[in-house]
């Protein structure tokens, strides 16, 4: 037996099951390294990229691997295949499944993130830092404007210009100010005198060239500015001269160690808290970036498992559905492969596999039985078919069944294969059959087996026919319909006939034709020895009685010789011979005697010729002319007419002879039994005439009939043709 | 939709998307570069124009501090690709935005001195303003060869805060950078 093959199954393990879980967990440790990576990592971030593409490259190769099965399986459905539906439905109930509650936690963590990222950045706290930071710029700048007049009165009192006075004012003037350092600027940026806290300093520490033309066009500078390696926080003022004179003065002014340390740390937590609030969309892109990926990561590895589980839950399902099938259609050799867990689909296939096996056990036995019925059937008909007996079945509606062939030839049916005619049908069809369709109508209806003997009269022939019905029966005891056997016992009944004369005849004989030759003798003696010593009178009664008793004698002895020769086992010495000259020989002997008169011929057998023995035919011939010239006996009108001719039937050509007369015909109650031994109307004659040229033309193969021509009667006798003398052979 | 339609559609929307991508990507350009001799070592001064991305620009102003880095090789002219170069710097200057003073600081990430400029253009025009940037050793010369100096500026991605990574790496207008630019070591 063929196991039916599970493509599915093996295609999923052999193929596909491997690289996509290698595929899903490579996927799944790139999504967690790209999170950690949006998330806290600083190594990790350099891998941003190429782990976003290894995750979307696996992503789309997800995909790929999804549409693949969604297309294959939408093939699959197309065509019909078995389990396709199922799979479909199972992959789209796993989706669902899965992909529901996938999509909700993702819809809410996104919300729950983007609205928690929002709410570190609260209104009123950036509203705090940004006054924080305005109250310290407004603190610092009341001190930095200050810090400004201040500068240009130390500006205004500097008059002498002269380098020297300047670095001698300068530095006065710088340790009075409490500045880190006082410079002083000429029209062109030169600087004239500068004065600062470490002497070693002795390049002032210049303004931006912005600052510097600003102030030249007479808005004087004052800012806050970070300075040196640890961001010192420092004032700078650059001046001109209220006076007008084209000088500038800068005063660079530390900050209070204290206001300078909060200052840095408010800037910084501002810093970072601007930084943080412009960075929140990128924060919410990122988290909804990795989020998103990891939700198509969810929903792909879904997918391909949904496909994965359905091909496998489906696979026994379909294998089933496909064994059924071919069940359906007739093959009973199906074996599923068992699927490997033990569950219910397992003892399901299992139980398939028992059933398909007792399926086909049981048709092994159905066909067993089939051909043991057909063999039986194939028996019946040949046994039925050789049957000499007819046997017909009628069913219950009455419609003929079955007809063996016997039964076609005894009683002259051609029956179709189709046809079903009932008894009524066949008594119209044909009207010879009447008393046998009217038997089997009248029996048909009892539930009884029955018998009788009926006769059919057909044209010139007559048969016997032995009848015994019975109904079927089928095994419920329910009525199948009616079975009739018959046989046609005319040979029989003629033969047993026949036997019976013929058994007569040879008792006659030997009963009566012994003692008739010691009468004969003692008759003539008593003659011979008192004819001559009586008186003319007693001789005269002694000559009429023993001439009485010898003709009576003699007729006997005539009449056990007939008995004798019907009695007469046949032994026919056959040859070719044509009818016609046969008869002119017989016919002639009557015209030699003087009865010519009376006797016609019409031969027109041609050359036909028979098989047969001359010396009973011409006993045939001199018997028909014989009886004939007895029915005319008396007449002298009378006329007898002997024909021969060749007629051609369908079941080859047959020479005919027939003997007319035109006589008183033959009785009506004699017609039937006219060729029956001891059946005359005559007074004198055995009765043996025409039974002894039935038996003779039934010896030869022929038939023999009489009927009435009115006037007359005629005997007719049909003899089968040999071969004739055009074949070559040698004329009798 | 016929195919062709289909096909002119298709290449319609791929040129606007890359013209899209050409006017966003604000690019780093070093307009000229200059080497001299200065007691016995190769000095560079270079004038490069770092024109910041929309993008780029906003995250300073809400204090992102920005990283340019500059890329220099020094190599002999017609060195093989595998060659190894004479001489490979890379200098990483940082600008950032005080809110309390309102200015912008630059300042070298390996250490030194703070600059703070009034204006962010002063800042950037000083930051491509560089002077005296200390190349070679002039007896690390072959006297036979000629040399080229190799120079390339570009915006550390890799400096930007955490959360904004992922974005500067997709997004073009984040991908701020010169090519590599070829200048004679002039003797």
């Amino acid at each position: 037996m063929d196991p039916v093959a599970s493509p599915t199954l093996n295609r999923f393990w052999g193929r596909g099951a491997l690289p996509a879980a290698i595929l899903l967990v490579t996927l799944f440790i790139a999504l967690t390294l790209m999170s950690d990576a949006v998330q806290n990592s600083e190594e990790l971030s350099r891998l941003f990229l190429p782990l976003l593409l290894l995750v979307l490259s696996g992503l789309l190769a997800l995909a790929v691997m999804v549409a693949v099965s969604a297309l294959r399986l939408l093939r699959r459905y197309r065509r019909q295949a078995a389990g396709s539906r199922l799979t479909g439905r199972m992959v789209l109930l796993f989706a669902l499944v899965s992909l529901l509650p996938v999509g909700v936690v993702y819809y809410f963590s996104l919300i729950f993130l983007l609205r928690g990222i929002d709410s570190w950045f609260d209104v009123e706290i950036g509203q705090a830092m940004q006054d924080a930071l305005t109250l310290n710029q407004a603190s610092l700048d009341l001190n930095q404007r200050t810090l400004m007049k201040y500068t240009e009165r130390l500006l205004a009192s500097i008059e002498d210009r002269s380098s020297t006075a300047l670095a001698l004012s300068l530095g006065g003037l710088r340790r009075q100010a409490g500045a880190i350092e006082l410079t002083v600027f000429g029209p062109s940026g030169q600087v004239y005198g500068t004065a600062n806290e470490d002497p070693t300093q002795l390049v002032p520490d210049y303004p931006q060239r912005e600052v510097q033309q600003a102030v030249r066009v007479g808005n004087n500078y004052v800012g806050l500015e970070n300075r040196g390696n640890h961001d010192e926080l420092i004032i700078r003022v650059l001046v001109r001269d209220p006076a007008g004179r084209p000088v500038q003065m800068q005063a660079i002014f530390p900050t209070s160690e204290r206001v300078g340390e909060l200052s840095a740390r408010l800037e910084d937590a501002y810093n970072r808290y601007t930084e943080l609030a412009y960075l929140r969309q990128s924060l919410k892109l990122s988290f909804s970036l990795t989020l998103s990926l990891v939700l198509l990561f969810g929903l792909l590895a879904a997918l391909v498992t949904a496909f994965h589980m359905a091909s496998r839950l489906v696979a026994p399902i379909a294998d089933l559905a496909r064994g059924t099938r071919a069940v359906a259609a007739g093959d009973y050799e199906q074996q599923l492969p068992l699927p490997k867990r033990d569950d219910e689909l397992a003892f399901l296939v299992a139980s398939f596999n028992a059933m398909t096996r007792r399926i086909a056990a049981a048709r092994d036995a159905a066909h067993r039985s089939q051909q043991a019925v057909e063999a039986q059937r194939a028996y019946l008909e040949t046994v039925l078919g050789r049957l000499s007996s007819g046997v017909v079945t009628f069913d219950t509606e009455r419609h003929l069944r079955t007809a063996n062939p016997a039964a076609c030839e005894i009683l002259g049916l051609a029956l179709d294969d189709d046809t079903m005619p009932t008894p009524e049908e066949i008594e119209r069809q044909h009207p010879g059959l009447t008393p046998w369709a009217e038997a089997i109508s009248h029996h048909i209806e009892r539930d009884d087996d029955w018998r009788t003997e009926m006769t059919l009269f057909n044209g010139e022939t007559r048969q016997v026919l032995m009848c015994r019905g019975s109904p079927l029966w089928q095994p419920g005891g329910e009525p199948r319909g009616h079975v009739v056997v018959f046989d046609d016992i005319t040979t029989l009944i003629t033969a047993q006939r026949d036997a019976a004369w013929g058994e007569v005849a040879r008792r006659l004989a030997h009963e009566i034709k012994n003692p008739l030759t010691p009468i004969q003798l003692s008759t003539e003696r008593i003659r011979h020895k008192l004819l001559g010593k009586l008186p003319e009178k007693e001789a005269s009664i002694v000559d009429r009685a023993t001439s009485t008793i010898v003709q009576q004698v003699q007729a006997m002895k005539q009449m056990v010789n007939d008995f004798s020769n019907y009695a007469r086992s046949p032994e026919i010495q056959t040859e070719p011979l044509e009818i016609d000259k046969l008869v002119a020989n017989v016919l002639d002997l009557y015209r030699s005697a003087g009865h010519g008169a009376i006797l016609e011929s019409r031969l027109e057998a041609g050359r036909a010729r028979i098989k047969g023995d001359p010396l009973r035919l011409r006993q045939v011939v001199h018997n028909l002319v014989k009886n004939a010239q007895e029915a005319l006996d008396g007449r002298s009108d009378g006329r007898i007419l002997v024909t021969t001719q060749q007629i051609d039937l369908e079941d080859g050509a047959v020479v005919e002879l027939a003997v007319a007369d035109n006589g008183p015909g033959i009785h009506d109650d004699l017609l039937e039994d006219l060729f029956e031994p001891y059946i005359t109307t005559k007074s004198k004659g055995t009765g043996l005439g025409l039974a002894i040229v039935k038996k003779i033309i039934e010896e030869h193969g022929g038939i023999i009939w009489a009927e009435n021509t009115k006037p007359g009667a005629r005997i007719q006798a049909r003899l089968p043709t040999g071969p004739s003398s055009s074949d070559g052979s040698p004329p009798t | 939709m016929s195919g062709s339609h289909r096909l002119l559609l298709c290449a319609s929307a791929w040129l606007l998307l890359g013209a899209s991508l050409v006017l966003q990507a604000a690019e780093f350009d070093i307009e000229e570069a200059r080497t001299y001799l200065e007691g016995g070592t190769y000095r560079l001064d270079a004038d490069i124009d770092l024109a910041l991305s929309e993008q780029a620009l906003e995250a300073l102003d809400n204090g992102v501090p920005l990283t340019i880095e500059v890329r220099l090789r020094i190599r002999r002219d017609g060195a093989w690709v595998w060659e190894e170069s004479l001489q490979a710097d890379q200098w990483r200057y940082r600008i950032r935005y005080k809110p309390l003073s309102e200015r912008y600081s630059i300042d070298r990430v390996s250490g030194g001195e703070i600059d703070s400029f009034v204006s962010r253009e002063s800042a950037l025009r000083a930051l491509g303003t560089m002077r005296g940037l200390r190349l070679v050793d002039a007896d690390r010369l072959a006297t036979d060869e000629d040399y080229a100096v190799h120079l390339r500026v570009a915006l550390d991605i890799d400096e930007l805060p955490l959360p904004l990574r992922p974005i500067a790496y997709l997004r073009p207008a984040w991908k701020l950078e010169s090519k590599w630019t070829q200048w004679p070591l002039r003797r």
